[in-house]
């Protein structure tokens, strides 16, 4: 039962996700290493297999595979496992390092994250602090409403 | 050898002076695209009892494997230790306090 509620939950947030940019009117959704992923239950291609199997045929939008993004020093610029063969020089990092390096507040260099939007994502930060970057049940206890959207007439 | 679990404290300009003060400006490594960084180590009972008193930390098992996420007012703690003691073994110091 387990199995099947998590698997549910993982296929239904991907399924979300490329469901609410078909309805934004986008064409392209990019899905990268453990997209939508619950803990380490997932490996981290999984959701390529399984929107593979969905998105084109239901969902109307065209899905873009990505693995592992890194900075490689010999290419000079941010790269993917699969179009860069410099192993031994990748400088890998994840959504975890990069929201570690904005709560420290140090500037990275404008490779990895441009200045102005740093400075915004910064800002918010110190502004609404930091909490779960999941929307779990702590997240919606805790969070500070940014704005709020009118009903639909 | 015992598995170590990196702290990565960024290091900017002012971190690299005190560090350079500290004679430790060598222990930096360039991480990302030239951004500095110095390593604290922690072995696995440390890791666990730093996950354990700041929940919000995480260790990121899939990319970095480094313990991140502590909030700025202790890594701001830990690099002072650094600093002060001239050295990167700082962490059992560091937790004595909790």
């Amino acid at each position: 039962m387990y199995r099947e509620v998590v698997e549910l939950f993982g296929s239904i947030a991907d399924d979300v996700g490329a469901a609410l940019r078909t309805n934004l009117g986008l064409t392209h959704h990019m899905f990268g290493r453990d997209h939508a992923g619950v803990g380490t239950y997932y490996g981290p291609y999984d959701a390529h297999r399984m929107l593979g199997q969905l998105v084109e045929k239901d969902l109307q939008i065209i899905p873009v595979y990505s693995e592992n993004w890194l900075y490689c020093p010999h290419c000079g610029e941010i790269t993917s496992e699969s179009l860069c063969n410099h192993k031994k020089e990748w400088q890998k990092f994840s959504g975890t390092l990069i929201r570690s390096i904005v709560q420290d507040g140090v500037k990275p260099p404008r490779l990895i994250f441009r200045p102005e939007v740093f400075d915004l994502v910064l800002e918010c930060a110190e502004k609404y602090g930091f909490g779960s970057p999941f929307v779990d049940a702590e997240y919606l206890k805790k969070r500070i409403p940014v704005f709020e959207i009118p009903p639909l007439k | 050898m015992a598995d170590k679990y990196p702290i990565n404290l960024w290091v900017n300009e002012e971190r690299y002076q005190k560090l350079e003060k500290a004679g430790l400006a060598a222990m930096c490594q360039e991480m990302l695209a030239g951004l500095k960084c110095i390593q604290v180590y922690c072995n696995d009972a440390q890791r666990d009892k730093v996950l354990k008193v700041f929940p919000t930390a995480k260790f990121d098992s899939a990319t970095t494997k480094s313990i991140e996420l502590l909030p700025r007012k202790v890594k701001d703690k830990i690099f002072d230790l650094v600093v002060e003691k001239q050295k990167i073994d700082i962490m059992d110091e560091f937790l004595k306090q909790f």
